[in-house]
């Protein structure tokens, strides 16, 4: 009897304990917050969210966060798990002081619709860093303000392949799309995979379509989605055919559809694959990783218009890529200057591996590589930057014009029932 | 102490932490997401109310829903028909008196206290059609025929799934069975044994009457399980190659977070939850049966 009743004060008392503890310790905290804050007080921080894996990104942050006089936490999210991530933060405004965001209307809208991000145009006057940014490189929204500053320059589609590869075909790099299937089959009969493309996540493939239909008629999409033309003309016709008669000749390695983007890089790094379809942001690192047996070409002319028509963008300039401030930081002026200032350090690192940069630079040009000069003079000749399709759309339409797009390349649909589809989708996303 | 006991009152003061816990934590969050499937939501912007719209496109026109819902089905069939027989096998066989059954049971168990994400990443390389180790493996034994594009198929996507989480769990339903037959009275084997009942006679008419509550409850777990996969699909397939491994709740992170459609991924939430509930009820219904005394 006098165990149960011990019992019954002993959860009692546990139970008290409990409570008590956690408001003495709710008390600590607080008291914990004001000290920490007065530490804070004494060097500012500032979170930063990076999804570019090149570490010039990191030492350029450093170095910034040393002019501006913040401790800087800087993280690096892989790119996929990002777009996720940041998707969560943003509707449970949940954001660090400065956030790097992908190119784009379906990325940069939902950040702006969430009127979590800071203005920058006071920053931007008062320390006189806006005059540095080229013409149309800032982009002012409706309301007249300044919202972000780009975290990347313009990159591109382009074709890489392996030199070495090449010279064991004994062949060259395609200019044509006869070329392009004469290699395909050669690549074949001699065990190598022609064109590695990672199918997971989708976007590779999309891209590769947008390319061809920029090849068939540069200015097919934009007359498409203002109406003038249909999705199911014979530029996206022709360009879907394209798509199937590549997957028919196996163009792609054995089971692309499943194989994720850096494993389908690898096997172009690792002399698996003859070519791979990327963005130019990726010269630096498959550079490093090749070296000279990198090789680079601009993409064939499949079509009827030439390789200097037009090349397919990443961003475009109403949705580049993008340092935003979160308007909740506690060091929300330290924190916008800190990303103008990362924004300018960026450009200087552009501009030293020779590339056209958003901002006036006095850093000088290093010597760059025979790929990327080839690429520089390139880009100069292209007539037009088509901005990848996926990056005009909304988010759920831009999602479902790449599951559908997967369909063509999976055999799911011919390429009259996927542009009728398109055609459907892309004028009710209007 | 039998007076405090029977105090309704101070009952009541006793399970307030643990009821206003399970309120917040849990009832609250289930009763926004069924309040949110009502709506038409990207997360960020006002909500419309929409009514049973979300519902009514989640069954007539979302074609991937229900190959979501058969893909769940199938985890579920292989995780009670493939993976628990399995379980049961390689508890009896950890079960024996037999040399090194420790470090037998021990091996079992190991690929369960693997986190998922990383037995789903090993398990992507070796699946690899290009460069893996079991297209090699098949090459190397002249059997090229057989080699595939696992992941890559969707002919052969789910199945590949389907091996890992197999591969991966089996060892757990094996330790909970395990437990149960150690629970078992050796007198009733060797009571059997002198009627004859041996070898696959004494697990039908013993082991098995004996272990039903265990069993049951493995069923329930990996009914449930099934019904909520989703990191190793997540990593391994991402819900392709054209939706042939997607499930119900990869498909709700998806259009929540991808397409922003939060007022669609709610109502896949709810289904769900509901799912759940009535399939576990069901066989709660079902497979009870009165307690079997010798």
């Amino acid at each position: 009897m006098f165990g149960k009743k011990l019992g019954v004060v002993a959860a009692s008392v546990a139970l008290c304990s409990v409570v008590l503890t956690a408001c003495g310790g709710a008390e600590v905290n607080n008291g914990g917050t004001q000290n920490q804050d007065a530490t804070a007080d004494s060097k500012e921080s500032v979170t930063l969210w990076i999804f570019d894996a090149d570490p010039m990104y990191h030492a350029a942050a450093e170095a910034t966060a040393a002019e501006v006089g913040v401790d800087l936490n800087y993280e690096y999210i892989q790119d996929e798990t990002y777009k996720t991530k940041i998707s969560v933060a943003l509707a449970a405004n949940e954001l660090p002081d400065v956030f790097q965001q992908h190119a784009g209307k379906s990325y940069r809208t939902p950040v702006l619709q969430s009127k979590t991000v800071a203005p920058l145009n006071d920053i931007l006057d008062s320390t006189g860093l806006g005059k540095q940014f080229l013409d149309n490189q800032l982009v002012t929204e409706e309301d007249g303000n300044i919202y972000s500053v780009p975290s990347n320059i313009s990159t591109t589609l382009v074709l890489y392949y392996n030199k070495k590869l090449m010279n064991e075909l004994g062949a060259s790099a395609p200019a044509t799309w006869a070329d392009l299937q004469a290699l395909i089959q050669q690549a074949n009969e001699k065990g190598i995979i022609p064109i590695s493309l990672g199918g997971k996540e989708r976007w590779q493939g999309d891209l590769l379509y947008n390319m061809l239909v920029a090849r068939q008629d540069v200015n097919a999409f934009d007359h498409a989605i203002n109406g003038q033309a249909k999705f199911t003309d014979a530029p996206f016709l022709d360009a879907a055919k394209q798509v199937t008669d590549l997957v028919s000749t196996n163009a792609f390695q054995k089971g692309f559809l499943g194989s994720a983007y850096l494993d389908a890089q690898e096997l172009f790094k690792n002399n698996k694959a003859l070519m791979w379809i990327d963005g130019s942001f990726n010269f630096t690192a498959l550079s490093e990783a090749m070296g000279d047996n990198l090789g680079y070409i601009a993409f064939p002319a499949t079509g009827a218009e030439d390789i200097y028509s037009a090349t397919i963008g990443f961003q475009n300039s109403a949705a580049p890529y993008s340092l935003f401030v979160n308007n909740s930081s506690k060091n929300l002026d330290k924190a916008k200057e800190f990303a103008i200032r990362l924004s300018l350090k960026l450009n200087d690192e552009f501009v030293r591996k020779g590339l056209p940069g958003y901002a006036t630079s006095e850093v000088k040009s290093e010597s760059q590589n025979e790929q990327l000069s080839a690429y520089a003079t390139d880009i100069g000749k292209t007539a037009k930057t088509q901005a990848m399709w996926f990056g005009l759309l909304s988010a759920d339409t831009g999602q479902e014009y790449r599951d559908l797009t997967q369909q063509l390349y999976g055999g799911n649909l011919t390429a009259e029932e996927y542009t009728a589809e398109l055609e459907t989708l892309l004028r009710s996303a209007e | 102490m039998e007076r405090a006991l029977s105090n309704k009152k101070l009952i009541a003061l006793f399970l307030v932490p643990g009821l206003t816990v399970f309120l917040v934590f849990y009832f609250v969050p289930i009763i926004m997401t069924a309040y949110y499937s009502l709506h038409d939501w990207d997360g960020i912007n006002p909500m419309t109310f929409i009514g049973l719209d979300n519902y009514t496109k989640m069954f007539t026109t979302d074609k991937s829903f229900w190959q979501a819902v058969w893909n769940s089905l199938a985890f579920l069939l292989v995780g009670v028909l493939i993976q628990l027989p399995i379980s049961f096998a390689l508890a009896m066989l950890v079960s024996r008196k037999m040399k090194g059954r420790k470090w037998f049971r021990n091996i079992y168990f190991f690929p369960v206290v693997m986190s998922t994400t990383m037995v789903s990443l090993l398990w992507v390389k070796i699946y690899d059609p290009n460069i893996g180790m079991l297209n090699t493996l098949l090459d190397a034994v002249h059997l090229s025929s057989w080699t595939q594009a696992w992941l890559g198929d969707t002919k052969t996507a789910l199945l590949s799934v389907l091996i890992v989480t197999t591969w991966h769990y089996v060892g757990y339903n094996m330790l909970i069975l395990f437990a149960g037959m150690q629970g078992i009275s050796e007198q009733y084997y060797e009571a059997a044994k002198l009627d004859g009942a041996v070898g696959w006679k004494a697990v039908r008419h013993i082991t098995l009457p004996l272990l039903s509550d265990v069993l049951r409850i493995c069923i329930v777990l990996n009914v449930i399980y099934a019904l909520k996969t989703f990191e190793s699909v997540y990593v391994m397939t991402n819900g392709g190659p054209l939706n042939s491994t997607t499930m119900i709740a990869l498909k709700m992170f998806q259009e929540a977070f991808l397409k922003q459609n939060f007022g669609y991924g709610s109502a896949l939430a709810v289904f769900m939850v509901l799912e759940c509930l009535i399939i576990a009820w069901v066989l709660n219904k079902v497979l009870t049966r009165e307690k079997i005394e010798y």
